[in-house]
């Protein structure tokens, strides 16, 4: 039975089950509302986001469900790696920031976790080897410190300077 | 002011008002804890390096939920120059921000002053303190024994300053592992790596205090002799242990190996230094007992030889994945793998 969703701008989209499942938001939806066939409104979405969402969910849609204990042990979370991030997933994110911003959003809002952690490694990526000054362009962040306040953290940082 | 100016002006204020009230997402529209999700996976380096963005984002670097690993020097190979007065100031502001989310924490170099903040950290699960001076780490343990900071305490890594010298007395060994069994009751793993005399006393408080010890290292101990393993084989966790690691073994003989391959049936990963009494006999019998074990490796001991254990159906390996020894190079000694039986 498939599955009809629509976007914040009326486009919708027709899927499996099984692809719409990877959202634990519409998997409970789907649980609770059975198979109405209606339309499911999802107007925290733009219509090319969600089709972005959906490839995602379709190239993934046999992968087998992540496991809910989380954060077991700090022996563990301390491997966790950005760089970890298969292919396929890699090409998928090549996206611009704000595109990249978007699917981070729809992927918090509709509660995919491999998804959102595809997007914050991938923040974690573009942030990892540039200059506060490189980051604050890349992301149009204005510089607030006082020359004094930015004097004074530089010093605090100085045991992290050099690597 | 002429008035073609004038409209430019109005002109350029439309088009900035125009952006700031419907423009695209940008970092800052993230909510803040998918940033700090972003944020967690950047190494302390990058982290620091956030705070020269804004106020907004030094504000998110010290908040607790950032800081479920310290680790300051990472993977670096670190010198005693290491914990400068600035890394230290660092880490006394963290640990008085955030102590209660911080779950690992890894330093080299620990002051006496930043360890008595350690005992605010209620949460810990493990604790490394590496290249660390020995009579500070006794002193402190004295006033860290007087909070419950250890309880949740899983690993736990002490490495002296300088592994190569003797650096504590017997007595200060003791109290050291004595404090262990008292204060980390739920510790898993045991990296204990002094190159000191192993006090007897010290070490039975330790395993009559740590019953769910499953690894266990006691890496350039001096003194280990039988009676050491045969403690550990009458302690609540010998059915436990999984990982032992047993160096500077002078004293101890083939008898004692046999004696910890019965009493420690389940060991998967067994590791002896400088065993200088040991013979290919007793390496035989621990591996013969231990039914699951996997990897065996052998350093420093003269009279064992080279495919010892050919015929127990073992693999030589020039050096064992899982070994964990902060200090010790790889490849030293040889390393026997456990190959699956055809059955």
């Amino acid at each position: 039975m498939p599955v009809v969703l629509q976007a914040s701008d009326n486009q919708q989209f027709t899927i499996e089950k099984a692809v719409a499942e990877r959202s634990m938001l519409l998997k409970n939806m789907l649980e609770d509302v059975g198979e109405a066939g209606e339309p499911i409104p999802l107007p925290n979405v733009a219509g090319s986001i969600l089709k972005k969402v959906i490839e995602y969910c379709e190239h993934h849609k046999e992968d087998p469900v992540p496991s809910a204990e989380e954060d077991k042990d700090a022996f563990e979370s301390s491997r966790r790696k950005a760089d970890d991030i298969d292919e396929w997933d890699a090409q998928f994110i090549k996206v611009g920031n704000e595109e990249l911003f978007e699917i981070i959003l729809a992927a918090n809002y509709l509660d995919i976790k491999p998804l959102l952690d595809l997007g914050c490694k991938t923040v974690a990526n573009m942030i990892k080897g540039k200059t506060p000054e490189q980051i604050r362009e890349m992301f149009n962040i204005e510089n607030d410190f006082t020359p004094e306040e930015e004097d004074q953290i530089r010093r605090e940082n100085e045991w992290a300077a050099d690597a | 002011m002429s008035p073609h100016e004038n409209s430019l002006d109005l002109d350029m204020l439309e088009e900035q008002l125009r952006r700031t009230t419907i423009r695209d997402p940008g970092i800052l529209d993230l909510p803040p804890e998918i940033l700090l999700e972003s944020l967690k996976y950047l190494d302390v380096q990058n982290r620091a390096k956030i705070r020269l963005i804004s106020r907004f984002f030094e504000g998110l670097f010290w908040t607790p939920t950032m800081w479920h690993i310290f680790d300051p020097h990472g993977n670096r190979r670190v010198t005693k120059d290491d914990d400068s007065s600035v890394l230290r100031t660092f880490t006394h502001k963290l640990l008085q921000e955030c102590s209660a989310s911080i779950k690992t924490f890894r330093y080299s170099g620990l002051h006496s002053d930043s360890l008595a903040y350690l005992s605010t950290c209620r949460n810990l699960s493990e604790l490394a303190l590496r290249r660390i001076n020995g009579d500070v780490l006794v002193s402190a343990m004295k006033q860290l024994s007087l909070g419950g900071a250890f309880i949740k305490l899983r690993r736990l890594d002490i490495t002296m300053e300088d592994y190569r010298a003797t650096t504590l007395s017997s007595e200060s060994v003791g109290s050291l592992l004595a404090f262990i069994g008292t204060s980390c009751v739920n510790l898993r793993e045991l990296h204990f790596m002094t190159n000191s005399p192993i006090n007897q006393h010290g070490l039975l408080s330790l395993l009559a205090g740590c019953h769910n010890l499953e690894a266990l290292s006691l890496s350039s101990c001096h003194m280990l002799h039988d009676d050491s393993l045969i403690a550990i084989t009458k302690s609540p966790c010998a059915a436990n242990l999984k990982y032992l690691c047993v160096s500077q073994y002078q004293n101890a003989s083939d008898s004692g190996l046999a004696l910890l391959g019965e009493g420690c049936p389940n060991l998967k990963v067994f590791l002896i230094h400088y065993g200088l009494s040991i013979t290919n006999s007793g390496i035989r019998a621990l591996a013969e007992a231990c039914q699951n074990i996997e990897w065996i490796k052998i350093i420093g001991c003269r009279n064992v030889t080279l495919g010892v254990l050919d015929e127990q159906g073992f693999e030589n390996h020039m050096d064992c994945p899982i070994v964990y020894h902060p200090e010790w190079p790889v490849g030293l000694g040889f390393a026997y793998k456990k190959m699956n039986r055809v059955v």
